[in-house]
């Protein structure tokens, strides 16, 4: 960052979020170890919706190709990666997540993004891929595609769409079944038994994980907010890709620490008044990251919510039955369920946290989380009497987004919004 | 069956009011998935959603996204028109494409008034626990349509509707056959393809009976062309008059393998009343790119080629199809290592692109003389 930037920056920074940075630094110098074989583990390459907990508990060390795709992204190296995929045969409309995956896969020249972090560049070799469809139907040929490539097994977790909030009891059954089988296949591949005991106390550091991570979300209830999108963003990395490891709990009681003291204090997010408070739906646009939230930040917009990091902080499900268990949190999940799920819950988290308008995000390349937008965004309206706008963009593809055209909607939101507080 | 084939294409929806006509629920169905033969056991009439129709182009963009399947837009384009009001509701068969999971929700918003179904189907093809689950859901949706639809679902039984459906599929087989043989024009069995898909399969059984033995018959009089031998490859495409547009495709294209076409059709269902052999049927019949691994789709489609003795491929893709798009690399790669050539097409049901396709395919036929 040039120092006029520095200058203009509005963030206060959040020391904690370095503790944050160095745990995914190790995670992915760890994952790097040539010894890790000897070691008795494992590497597998996984959704973000995967059961991975299953793979905690039995030495399986989880890659995320979306964070990969999400760091390349914010690294803007993307784009260059997608059109490696491109000269594949791939086609452009397909998800960045994937595009960046298989670019980074094919492409001749070094990756690059994660040679920031740890030094050794893309993601490790998989030694086994494990798909959860939960999020999207794209992760399935995606994975099935890496299989062929790396010639290695292919694990799918299959969870139908929800279609109500009642889970029907032959819909369990075929998710237990499955998970049933997911251990097995997990010994089959680790040569061992899995660890009973283990695989419950890892659970437990699971949801351990998530309640602080629910409880750091819940503070920006507070105004003013103590997080900003951009800060979620970046905060959310460990539990998704480490919810499980014991190590992980005490990086997030740091990052909760440090916020409820600024709670504590009046801190906000943001070094301004805060003037708005807005709600963010979908994924980030990651090659725009800070310029684009410190941007709004600089006319006292903040936003308190997002309906992407929301997305681990669920209630956990405890009835003693930990295949019942996982198979009701792995299938409750915020994309596997309707528009008008996603329509009541963004209502409620602008009633929750005070919001007084929402910006959308429609990414072009991921057709689960957008399509539909444009009737979630009147419904939420009508309902909550808070403006919307949908601005267009990719979370990695810079060739998606139009920032001129972006501005200009935000904007109009902004005025919108100005005038609904005054009136 | 007093109209021909072109006259109820050209005027889709207002042909689904003349089935409406025969006092039983009509019922439109997205995708092959749907299991039809519990329809019509049920006394329904199930007719496929075709993107066929007059629409309001563009009117879909205030509730779906321009970047959504090209093909859904279209049939939320002809909805906006009014095309499918005479339906007593639809039933999405979701679970595998994001764009049709999605469209069902929106679809549900925009009708509010129309009975939309979902039925959800499994990713996982070959475990008793998916089969299971496909059974039970079959299970829900017999109990579901029974309560929309009372007085007309009295005395199930699948069996007899397992062997009109299976007559039907022999049928179009037979079809196949004769555009393989070249005794049959391509876009004319494109034609009989859609409408064996919209009508009721009574008349449909009796009017592909007839037109078979008439093709036969006529077919001794023709010359066999001697043009290179295409297979057409791809995903939901049932715009006709694409094949109108470009009649050269009539020249070429012997064989398909298309949502609309073989995979529709190159199975048989076991001929027996018991809902766990036939959702099992129903999971092992021919595979479709959503889910299926790829490597399964390609056993059926190299014996095509083999059968058909192919000497190119044409992929028609959906413009943003992701399952297309996936499918496409991979029979690209395929193809490749077979040294068969192939061309890649990718259109939209408002068959923007004509001209474009027209000079790509010319080229290509030109380079296999």
């Amino acid at each position: 960052m040039s120092s006029e930037q520095e200058k203009k920056r509005v963030y206060r920074r959040l020391e904690s979020l370095q503790s944050v940075k160095n745990s995914q630094a190790m995670y992915y110098l760890m994952s790097k170890n040539p010894y890790l074989h000897d070691e008795g583990k494992k590497i597998a390459w996984v959704t973000s919706g995967a059961p991975v907990e299953f793979l905690i508990a039995m030495d399986i060390v989880p890659l995320y190709p979306e964070q990969y795709g999400a760091i390349a992204g914010a690294a803007k190296d993307s784009t260059r990666l997608s059109q490696v995929a491109e000269s594949k045969g791939y086609s452009p409309d397909l998800c960045a997540y994937a595009r960046t995956s298989f670019g980074s896969i094919f492409s001749p020249d070094p990756p690059t993004p994660l040679s920031e972090i740890d030094g050794v560049g893309g993601l490790a070799q998989p030694d086994m891929l494990i798909a959860g469809n939960n999020i999207c139907g794209t992760v399935l040929k995606w994975y099935q595609d890496l299989s062929r490539y790396f010639k290695i097994p292919l694990f799918l977790f299959d969870t139908p769409p929800l279609m109500s909030d009642t889970i029907p009891s032959y819909y369990i059954d075929y998710l237990t079944s499955q998970l049933q089988n997911f251990i097995k296949f997990l010994e089959d591949q680790m040569g061992r038994k899995m660890d009973e005991e283990r695989m419950i106390e890892t659970m437990k550091c699971s949801r351990h994980t998530t309640q602080l991570w629910t409880q750091i979300l819940q503070l920006c209830k507070t105004k003013p907010s103590p997080l900003n999108c951009a800060d979620r963003f970046l905060l959310m990395a460990p539990v998704v890709s480490q919810r499980g490891v014991p190590e992980i709990v005490q990086v997030y009681e740091e990052v909760l620490s440090e916020i409820q003291q600024r709670v504590d204090k009046g801190l906000g997010a943001i070094t301004v008044p805060e003037k708005y408070r807005l709600l963010f739906d979908n994924i980030p646009i990651w090659f725009n990251l800070y310029e684009f939230f410190n941007s709004l930040s600089a006319k006292g917009v903040v936003f308190p919510v997002d309906t992407y990091t929301q997305a681990w902080s669920q209630k956990f499900t405890e009835t003693g039955d930990l295949l019942h268990d996982v198979a009701v949190i792995y299938s409750n999940i915020y994309l596997n369920k309707t528009l008008q799920h996603k329509i009541d819950l963004i209502t409620s988290l602008v009633n929750e946290y005070e919001c007084d308008g929402i910006l959308y995000h429609s990414m072009r390349s991921c057709k689960r989380y957008s399509l539909g937008q444009p009737i979630t965004r009147r419904e939420v309206t009508e309902k909550t009497g808070k403006p919307g706008v949908i601005i267009e963009g990719d979370m990695c593809d810079n060739r998606n987004f139009s920032e001129e055209q972006a501005w200009t909607r935000i904007d109009a939101l902004l005025e919108l919004t100005a005038q609904n507080i005054q009136s | 069956m007093n109209y021909t084939p072109s006259f109820f294409l050209e005027n889709y929806t207002d042909s689904l009011k003349v089935l409406q006509h025969q006092g039983k629920p009509l019922l439109g169905y997205f995708t092959n998935r749907v299991p039809v033969e519990i329809l019509h056991a049920l006394n329904i009439i199930p007719t496929r959603i075709l993107s066929i129709g007059p629409a309001v182009q563009g009117a879909s963009e205030r509730y779906i996204q321009k970047f959504a399947c090209s093909w859904l837009q279209y049939i939320m384009d002809i909805g906006l028109n009014k095309g499918y009001t005479i339906l007593d509701g639809v039933i999405f068969s979701t679970g595998t494409c994001d764009s049709l999971q999605n469209l069902s929700d929106i679809w549900r918003k925009v009708f509010p008034d129309h009975w939309t179904y979902n039925l959800t189907f499994p990713v996982l093809t070959d475990s008793e626990a998916a089969i299971d689950y496909l059974q039970n859901e079959f299970d829900v949706l017999i109990q579901n349509l029974s309560q929309r639809f009372p007085e007309n679902t009295e005395g199930f039984t699948l069996l007899n509707s397992i062997k009109l459906y299976n007559i039907k599929r022999v049928n179009l087989q037979k079809l196949a056959s004769l555009v393989s043989e070249r005794k049959l024009r391509f876009i004319d069995y494109f034609k009989l393809l859609l409408l064996g898909d919209i009508l009721p399969i009574e008349i449909i059984n009796s009017y592909f009976n007839g037109k078979i033995e008439q093709i036969e018959i006529n077919s001794s009089k023709l010359t066999i062309s001697e043009n290179p031998r295409l297979l057409l490859t791809g995903g939901m495409f049932d715009n006709y008059r694409l094949f109108e547009q470009v009649p050269e495709f009539d020249n070429y294209i012997v064989a398909d393998d298309l949502s609309f076409g073989t995979r529709n059709f190159h199975f048989s269902m076991p001929q027996s009343g018991f809902l766990q052999g036939y959702a099992k049927a129903y999971l092992e019949r021919t595979p479709d790119p959503t889910a299926y691994d790829m490597e399964k789709r390609w056993v059926g489609l190299e014996k095509a080629l083999n059968s058909h003795k192919v000497d190119g491929v044409v992929f028609l893709g959906i413009k943003f199809c992701d399952p297309d798009s996936f499918e496409f690399v991979f029979i690209q790669n395929k193809l490749k290592d077979l040294d068969i050539p192939y061309l890649n097409l990718e259109t939209s049901p408002r068959l923007s692109n004509v001209q474009q396709i027209q000079t790509r395919f010319s080229a290509f036929v030109e380079m296999l003389h």
